[in-house]
């Protein structure tokens, strides 16, 4: 036998002895096959270092720290095109793992972009005088809303100042005076004659609470009923008809006082508002000069200036006197609330030294930070509201700019998505209170002028929310069609490795840590190498990177070193694991004792060490699982138990169904399938996912059907094609690991290790221990590309080539499965024709 | 009178604050009365009248209430009176108690049916003798008259304040006639404690009226004395008005004043015909004996 498994494969074939479970079953046959050379990988291959000496600098301290992102050119092509195209349908979903440093990433890009952007326009509510419940939204050059705001503050106290005293004024007062004489003064005239002319009759005019009265009078005083009564009865009649008479007097005079009143009101207001008018519109020229062309000032001005005219009274009235106002405290006119119907609420302002667009992360979506919203306050046990308690949200404060929001909380927020693609729909932000809508509350609201909206939202989120999205969501596709995916990993490039290092000194920077030299850098692009999974990746999870570099800035200066170095970084890693690794270790514990059952040394037929991973948050480790397979004449089926007993997912039942695809391609091309076998994973109560253990399986079955042995030395991944073909599995570095340390703990005997896909070469990042002891010979990993090589490896015996006859060499593996099969078919065939005679024979009798 | 309260820096004496079952009273009136009492710290009493004469007036068939507006009258019934006194009591109440409020002043009101003179003796005597009575301004040409009556026969009254139809001004300085020495100190002291109880009194105005410029010089002297530790009044010359209302009148109201104290049957307001003056006054006006 020339097969041969690398350096340790004579070594272990040597051993082989019929009595003994490793033994390898003799060879026989007329021709010797050949075995293929599978060669066990080299230490070096097992593991992608960095040499510190490659690197170009001494320490982090030398580096220019990194801001923005490494090699996701996709991504921020697709940002700079979402960012420049001027529409409202352009709006970007950058999709990316979490923890990837994209949103600050994004955010220096964007911002980039926005700093040679115009600075958009500033916008304030204010009170529409013909509707209250309708703000109005004006719109000014940038910087000038809060001057405006302030303008109008002054303007206030101005006409609070200047209005009572031109009340005052002498030329006012004599006015006033004028009209009080000639309206109200007339009335008092005309009764006080009546009154007079009712005495000389003696009669006395009184009042009484609703009106006036005439009663006879004597000596001043009215006649008591009974004394007039002794007066000779022509007497009274005179009296009575006197009265009656200057009742009809009375009542032309009085009926006189609301049309002289009404007058003299008119005349009043008339005078009133010329006075007003002088001062408001002193107060008012200067802003009317400095605002009146930015938008629609000027009609507002005017609105302001004719409503301060008609309302001058609130200039004059105590404040104390205000009880309707639902807040009364007038420290200054802006905060009286007489005045607030003058005040500006400025809902977005610029500084005047501001440049650029602005660039706005919005952290919590709820609806009212999104869109706005409309305060309350409670007065008199109800609530209330006006112009100045609308509060502005993202949108506002984002308009002319970008909006930043993660797309998970804005979706799970009530209300809130809906409102942005309407905004984003109408281009224009429009408060909306939902609970109205809803029918809620019955308060009074406000309804405030839309204010347009140009903005550029980008939502953040992962993959399998964008696709959710864009299922589910038809409206979502309309408004975000730029998607900038960002990838996980980053090619391992020696440039890529240069900026990884100015991405460490960037974190050093930020969290105040003291420098790591090369090898310390070193130690983390190969770990980032390892969270990728791939040897030719690094992963781009800044905040895992940032939490190592931190942890290994914390040991260094516990081991008091000024400068962080591999070491530290190594013990960063391990004690990062062996915070999380308890389940790992009650795992193994299951192994050592003897619970779990799987082999380490010797050979079985029909039993394998298969290998899989267990997922606990970032926190993954392989182990492994013993494989069985029984076969035996039947009607052709393979049965996969983990999927009868419910514990197989879908992809594993696949697995096991593409073994009967090969086992029938390969040997039962021209004769029936007979065979009836069996797999388990035993002691799986969890449940079983994934194809990657289909290739193990395989060996199993072949190892049963050909009556051969196979080492439990050694565990295997990989999944199968019907070809035969071995291919790529994930978390071939957590396997390896799971199935070196349950040897290592029995016992390395230099023949252990694990076969896994050759595609898998590359993805090879290896603890350095696993390394090490492969460095010394104590254990293996192959690459096989076909179940042929694997079977060999496994063996220790040819899996044999069809010859020019058609048949498998004597003595090989495959010969031997064939042998099996075909004593199957024939017993198949045999019970055939017995059964095709039994039934032959009950039909003639 | 009150100025001896005043004077003496005591916190005692009353408002009483006539309410006429007639005319309903003027904002002027109520805030007049709330702005003494808070100054003094005295009660109101809302003294509201049923006048005996209108209850005589229901025994008469041909008399009848022409209202307000001249477009309507009725056969007056003492049931329909009595609705209506309680009605207007009612309404009177809540007013004095809002404006009471404002100006942290204790009130209370009560109902009283007689001739309006004798209720207004009988309420004073009950607490007398620092009372003020509020009220607005009579009706009826003699009021000079009728003034002298009130101060003759309410003893316990230290003096009347007088809302006049235009007395609506409550800001502005108090302005004090200073025209003797006997009542100088009291009055004095009584512009001060209103001066300074409400900042919208914005100071005192002493306006002197003597004979002589000795006269004067004496009497801004005295007062200064007096408010040599309050605040400092403004002192201007009387005009020389003899007695003339509208002189009188036309000087406070280029003074602004938003209240003015003076002596009845001095020099610048004569016992005789002070219908004249109080219908020109734009401020209470505080006539002490």
């Amino acid at each position: 036998m020339i097969f041969r498994l690398g350096k340790k494969t004579d070594k272990e074939n040597k051993k082989s002895q019929p009595a003994n479970p490793e033994a390898v079953p003799a060879i026989t046959g007329n021709s010797q096959p050949e075995a293929r050379t599978v060669k066990a990988l080299a230490a070096g291959e097992l593991r992608r270092t960095v040499d510190p000496a490659t690197l170009s600098f001494k320490t982090t301290a030398e580096l220019e720290p990194l801001t923005g992102l490494i090699g996701q050119e996709r991504a921020t092509r697709a940002l700079s095109f979402g960012a420049g195209m001027k529409s409202n349908d352009y709006n970007i979903f950058v999709l990316g793992p979490d923890a990837s440093g994209k949103s600050a990433a994004v955010r220096a890009q964007l911002s980039a972009l926005a700093a040679s952007a115009p600075v958009p326009c500033d916008w304030v509510y204010v009170n529409n005088f013909d509707d209250p419940n309708k703000p109005i939204a004006l719109q000014l050059k940038s910087g000038r809303g809060r001057p405006f705001e302030k303008a109008m503050v002054a303007a206030v106290d101005e006409i609070l100042a200047a209005l009572p005293a031109a009340f005052e004024s002498e030329d006012y007062q004599a006015r006033a005076r004028a009209l009080d004489a000639e309206y109200g003064g007339r009335t008092e005239e005309q009764l006080q004659a009546l009154g007079q002319k009712a005495e000389e009759h003696g009669v006395a005019l009184l009042r009484t609470p609703l009106g006036f009265t005439l009663a006879p009078m004597l000596e001043g005083k009215v006649v008591k009923p009974e004394a007039f009564s002794a007066v000779p009865p022509s007497m009274q009649e005179e009296v009575r008809r006197t009265i009656e008479e200057l009742q009809v007097e009375l009542q032309a005079i009085l009926a006189d006082v609301p049309r002289a009143d009404k007058e003299r009101r008119h005349h009043l207001r008339t005078l009133n508002e010329e006075i007003a008018s002088a001062v408001v519109k002193d107060a008012l020229d200067d802003i009317v000069a400095a605002f009146g062309k930015d938008g629609d000032v000027l009609d507002y001005l005017n609105a302001v200036r004719n409503d301060l005219v008609v309302n001058a009274q609130l200039f004059l009235a105590d404040p104390s006197h205000e009880q309707d106002a639902f807040t009364v405290q007038p420290v200054d006119s802006s905060r009286d609330s007489r005045f607030r119907r003058y005040m500006v609420n400025s809902v977005v302002v610029h500084d005047a030294g501001e440049a650029g667009a602005p660039v706005i992360e919005e952290s919590n979506p709820t609806l009212g930070n999104v869109i706005g919203r409309v305060e309350h306050l409670a007065h008199m046990g109800a609530l209330v509201t006006d112009f100045l308690l609308i509060k502005p949200g993202a949108l506002h404060k984002a308009n002319g700019g970008t909006l930043l929001v993660d797309a998970r909380k804005l979706i799970t927020s009530p209300f809130a998505w809906e409102a942005l693609k309407r905004a984003l729909k109408t281009k224009a932000i429009r408060l909306e209170q939902p609970v109205e809508s809803l029918g809620l509350v019955s308060t009074q609201t406000l309804d405030p002028e839309p204010i347009p909206l140009d903005v550029k939202v980008v939502l953040f989120g992962d993959r399998e929310l964008y696709y959710l999205l864009a299922r589910h969501d038809p409206e979502f596709q309309e408004l975000f069609k730029v998607q900038a995916d960002f990838d996980d990993t980053i090619a391992r490039t020696k440039e890529n490795a240069e900026m990884y290092a100015r991405l460490i000194a960037a974190i050093v920077g930020e969290f105040g840590l003291q420098p790591l030299d090369a090898g310390a850098v070193a130690g983390v692009i190969e770990e980032g190498s390892r969270m990728a999974r791939d040897r030719d990746k690094l992963t781009i999870e800044v905040s895992r990177i940032g939490d190592i570099v931190r942890e290994a800035d914390y040991w260094a200066k516990q081991s008091e070193r000024e400068m962080t170095t591999r070491e530290d970084v190594r013990r960063a890693i391990d004690e990062q694991v062996q915070r999380a690794d308890r389940l790992r270790d009650r795992d193994q514990e299951t192994f050592e004792r003897g619970i779990v059952l799987v082999d380490t040394e010797g050979r079985k037929v029909g039993q394998i060490n298969g290998l899989s991973v267990l997922q606990l948050g970032t926190f993954a480790f392989g182990r492994p699982s013993r494989i069985t397979a029984r076969v035996r004449f039947g009607a052709g089926r393979v049965v996969d138990i983990e999927r009868e007993a419910k514990l197989g997912g879908p992809l594993h039942s696949k697995g096991v169904m593409i073994l009967w695809g090969y086992l029938a391609g390969m040997f039962a091309q021209d004769r029936p399938l007979a065979l009836s076998a069996s797999l388990v994973f035993e002691q799986s109560y969890g449940g079983v996912e994934g194809d990657s253990a289909s290739s193990t399986e395989l060996y199993a079955l072949l190892s049963a059907l050909s009556d051969v042995p196979i080492r439990q030395g050694i565990a295997v991944t990989g999944s199968v094609n019907q070809l035969g073909e071995v291919q790529a599995i994930g978390g071939v570095n957590e396997k390896i690991e799971g199935f070196f340390d349950v040897c290592k703990v029995r016992g390395l005997d230099g023949r252990q290790g694990v076969i896994i896909p050759a595609a898998n070469v590359q993805h090879l990042m290896l603890r350095e221990d696993v390394v090490e002891a492969v460095r010394n010979d104590q254990f293996s990993v192959w690459p096989v590309k076909t179940i042929a090589e694997g079977i060999e490896i496994l063996t220790g015996m040819p899996a044999g080539v069809r010859g020019g006859d058609g048949a498998f060499p004597d003595g090989s593996v495959y010969q031997r499965v064939e042998e099996k099969l075909k004593v199957f078919a024939e017993r198949a065939k045999a019970s055939g024709a017995m059964m095709q005679q039994a039934l032959s024979g009950e039909a003639s009798s | 009178m009150i100025g001896h309260v005043a004077s003496s820096g005591e916190a005692r004496g009353r408002v009483v604050l006539r309410l006429s079952c007639g005319a309903p009273a003027s904002e002027a009136a109520f805030e007049a009365a709330a702005r003494i009492a808070q100054a003094f710290g005295s009660d109101i009493e809302g003294l509201f009248i049923e006048d005996l004469q209108l209850i005589d007036l229901t025994g008469y068939s041909f008399t009848r209430e022409v209202a307000f507006n001249g477009r309507a009258s009725r056969d007056l019934s003492i049931a329909a009176l009595e609705e209506e006194f309680s009605s207007a009591f009612r309404a009177v109440q809540r007013r004095m108690q809002a404006v009471a409020k404002k100006y942290q002043a204790r009130a209370y009101a009560t109902r009283v049916r007689d001739e309006p003179l004798t209720a207004l003796a009988r309420a004073c005597a009950r607490a007398g003798p620092w009372n003020v009575i509020v009220m607005e301004e009579p009706l009826n040409a003699r009021s000079g008259m009728a003034l002298s009556d009130i101060l003759f026969t309410v003893r316990d009254a230290t003096g009347v304040v007088i809302i006049g139809p235009r007395s609506r001004r409550s800001r502005g300085p108090v302005v004090v006639v200073v025209e003797e020495p006997d009542r100088l100190i009291s009055m004095m002291r009584t512009a001060e404690r209103l001066a300074m109880a409400n900042p919208s009194q914005e100071g005192i105005i002493a306006l002197l009226a003597g004979n002589t410029s000795d006269e004067l010089e004496w009497l801004e002297g005295q007062a200064r004395l007096v408010l040599a530790h309050g605040p400092e009044p403004r002192f201007v010359l009387a005009p020389p008005a003899r007695g003339e209302p509208s002189v009188i009148a036309e000087a406070l109201r280029r003074l602004s004043a938003g209240f003015v104290i003076s002596r009845f049957g001095g020099l610048m307001v004569p016992a005789d015909d002070l219908k004249a003056l109080t219908t020109a006054l734009e401020s209470p006006l505080f006539l002490v004996r």
